[in-house]
C-alpha cells in the first residue's frame, strides 16, 4: 500500500499536564465503559456514570482510507483505540509520512489546532512506547 | 412451525445499472414474474410487504399503483441490508398465525440514482453522526475487522482476496449478476485500495440496480412436486456494544443463525448451500464461523478447500453473492430466497447444484456505530 501522508499540520494543543483526556461513561451493570459520553439529560442517564478516559489508548484495529482519486484527496488513517478503562473510541491517527499504524502501539490524544470540542475534533497520534 | 409456509413463486431482474428503467419498472418486473411463476393471480394476493431503504414514503404503494395490485394491507419494511429479509420474516408471521394465505413480498433498489460512491450511514444517531465525521463508512467497519482478522489469524490478505475470486467465478455462471467477469488473486489484490485490507474488488458494487419478489402461501402450490417451504425465519437486532468487544465475533449471525436451526430442526452440516452477506471479503470468512459451517478460527480453511465453492460440499453464494451478483439494498434479502428457491428447484441454468434439499439465506443490517449490525436475519428454505 502506499504510504500515508502526513497530516497537514503537525497537531498540538493546549493540553492539560497529563494529556488531553476524553469524555466517556461506565455501564453501571456491567462496568463497561462506552463513548461519546451519555448526555446528562438522558432519560437514561442513571444506568451510566460518567468516567474520563487516559490521556492514551491501545491500537486494536485500523485501517487507511485511500479516498477515490478522483477527489484528490489523500489517504488517511484510521483506528479503533482501546482504553485501560474499557472502552474503544474510533479516530483518525495522525502519522509522519512513511509511518504506518500497527495493532497494539500506543496512541495519545490530541486535536487539531482550530479544535473547539476536544470530544467531537479529537485525533489520535503514535505515543513514545516504554521500552522495559 | 406449525403452519407450513411455502414459496409458490419466485423471481428477479438482473442486477445491473439500469439507467432506463424507472424503480416502478424494476419493481413491477419483478413481482409480474413472481406472480407468474406461483401460477397465481393478482386477486388472490392479500397482504403486501415492499422491502427498500432509499425510495422514500410510501415507495410500495407508489410502486404497486399501475400494476393494479391495490387495496390490500401493504407494509413498508425498512432494516437497512436486511429489509428484505425481514419483510420475508414477518410475512411468514402473518400467514403462520393465519392472518392471510398468501402474500406477496418483494424488494428493489435503485441506487444508481444515489450517484454512486460508499452507500451512506443513517444519521440519526448522535453516536454514527460523531464517527461519521471522524471518518467511518461501511467500508471502514469491515476493513477494519479485515485488519484484525489479518493480524489474530496471521493471514496474509490472499485469503480475503480468494473470496472476491470465488465469488466472481460464481458471477460469472449467473445470467443475473452485475459482475460477469472473472478475476485472479492477484488482480483483486492490484485493484484500486480502498479501505486497507480491502481494494475495490474486494467490496460489492454500489452502483446497483434491482429488484426481487416471492409468493408465500400456506395454501400448498398445485403446479409444483416439491414445492420450497420456509422452514426456519430468525430477525435479531443488535446488542449495544460496551467496552472491547472481539470485532471478529459476529454475534448478531451466530446468534441468530442458531436460532433458525432450532427453528427448522436441522443441523448446520445438513445444509447443502448458503446465500450471505459478502458486502465485503472479509464479511464471509467471518460468516462461516458465525453460521457454524466451519469451526472457530477455520474460515480461511474452509474457504482454502473449496467446500464453498460450486461443487465443494456446502457451496456459498452460487449466485456470485453481493460481490457479483450487487446489492440493491432492500432487494438483497428477497433475491438471495429467489437463488435458494431456484437451486432447490433445478431451475439455476449454469450454476446448479445437485441434489439439493436445504438451502440457508443471511442477512446484515445497518452501519449503525456502538452495535455488531443494526440487524441480522437468516432463512433455511427447503423441501
Amino acid at each position: 500500500m502506499d504510504s500515508i501522508v502526513k497530516a497537514a499540520e503537525p497537531p498540538r494543543s493546549a493540553a492539560p499536564a497529563d494529556g488531553i483526556r476524553l469524555e466517556a461513561s461506565r455501564d453501571k451493570e456491567s462496568g463497561k465503559g462506552v463513548f461519546p459520553r451519555i448526555r446528562a439529560s438522558s432519560p437514561v442517564a442513571d444506568r451510566y456514570e460518567p468516567i474520563m478516559l487516559s490521556p492514551e489508548a491501545t491500537i486494536y484495529s485500523f485501517t487507511v482510507i485511500h479516498p477515490n482519486p478522483k477527489s484528490g484527496l489523500k489517504p488517511f488513517a484510521l483506528v479503533y483505540a482501546d482504553f485501560a478503562e474499557d472502552v474503544r473510541v474510533f479516530g483518525r491517527l495522525a502519522l509522519a509520512e512513511g509511518e504506518r499504524p500497527r495493532i497494539g502501539a500506543p496512541v495519545r490524544v490530541t486535536t487539531a489546532p482550530d479544535a473547539t470540542d476536544v470530544n467531537k475534533d479529537y485525533l489520535f497520534v503514535v505515543a513514545e512506547e516504554n521500552v522495559q | 412451525m406449525s403452519t407450513e409456509v411455502y414459496v409458490s413463486g419466485a423471481a428477479m431482474t438482473a442486477f445491473g445499472r439500469h439507467n432506463d428503467r424507472s424503480m416502478q419498472e424494476l419493481a413491477q418486473a419483478a413481482v409480474l414474474g413472481a406472480l407468474e411463476d406461483a401460477a397465481v393471480v393478482k386477486g388472490r394476493i392479500q397482504a403486501i410487504y415492499a422491502a427498500n431503504v432509499y425510495g422514500g414514503m410510501v415507495l410500495g404503494q407508489v410502486l404497486m399503483r399501475d400494476l393494479g395490485v391495490t387495496g390490500p394491507a401493504l407494509y413498508n419494511v425498512e432494516n437497512a441490508c436486511a429489509s428484505g429479509a425481514t419483510a420475508v420474516h414477518l410475512a411468514c408471521q402473518a400467514l403462520r398465525l393465519g392472518l392471510y394465505e398468501t402474500v406477496l413480498v418483494f424488494g428493489v433498489e435503485q441506487l444508481t440514482q444515489l450517484g454512486g460512491g460508499t452507500i451512506p450511514l443513517q444519521r440519526n444517531d448522535y453516536k454514527t453522526e460523531l464517527y461519521a465525521g471522524q471518518g467511518m463508512t461501511l467500508p471502514t467497519v469491515y476493513a477494519m475487522r479485515g485488519s484484525r482478522y489479518l493480524y489474530e489469524r496471521d493471514e496474509t490478505p490472499d485469503v480475503l482476496a480468494e473470496v472476491a475470486v470465488k465469488n466472481r467465478a460464481h458471477g460469472v455462471r449467473n445470467p443475473f449478476a452485475q459482475q460477469r467477469t472473472a478475476v485472479t488473486v492477484e488482480e483483486v489484490l492490484q485493484s484500486r485500495p480502498v479501505a486497507e485490507p480491502l481494494t475495490l474488488l474486494q467490496c460489492c458494487p454500489s452502483a446497483v440496480d434491482g429488484a426481487a419478489a416471492v409468493i408465500l402461501t400456506t395454501r400448498r402450490p398445485s403446479q409444483q412436486s416439491a414445492p420450497v417451504r420456509v422452514l426456519a425465519s430468525a430477525v435479531q437486532s443488535g446488542h449495544h456494544e460496551l467496552g472491547c468487544d472481539d470485532i471478529l465475533d459476529a454475534e448478531i449471525t451466530s446468534r441468530t443463525a442458531q436460532l433458525a436451526y432450532e427453528q427448522a430442526g436441522v443441523d448446520p452440516k445438513d445444509i447443502g448451500m448458503v446465500e450471505l452477506h459478502d458486502a465485503f471479503t472479509i464479511a464471509e470468512l467471518l460468516y462461516y464461523e458465525a453460521l457454524q459451517l466451519a469451526w472457530p478460527g477455520e474460515g480461511a480453511a474452509l474457504l482454502r478447500s473449496g467446500a464453498t465453492a460450486l461443487g465443494g460440499r456446502v457451496p456459498v453464494n452460487p449466485s456470485g453473492g453481493l460481490l457479483a451478483k450487487g446489492h440493491p439494498l432492500g432487494a438483497t434479502g428477497v433475491a438471495q430466497m429467489v437463488e435458494v428457491v431456484w437451486q432447490i428447484q433445478n431451475r439455476a441454468e449454469g450454476r446448479q447444484i445437485e441434489n439439493l434439499r436445504l438451502g440457508l439465506t443471511q442477512c446484515t443490517g445497518g452501519g449503525i456505530a456502538g452495535v455488531d449490525h443494526a440487524a441480522s436475519a437468516v432463512h433455511i428454505l427447503g423441501v
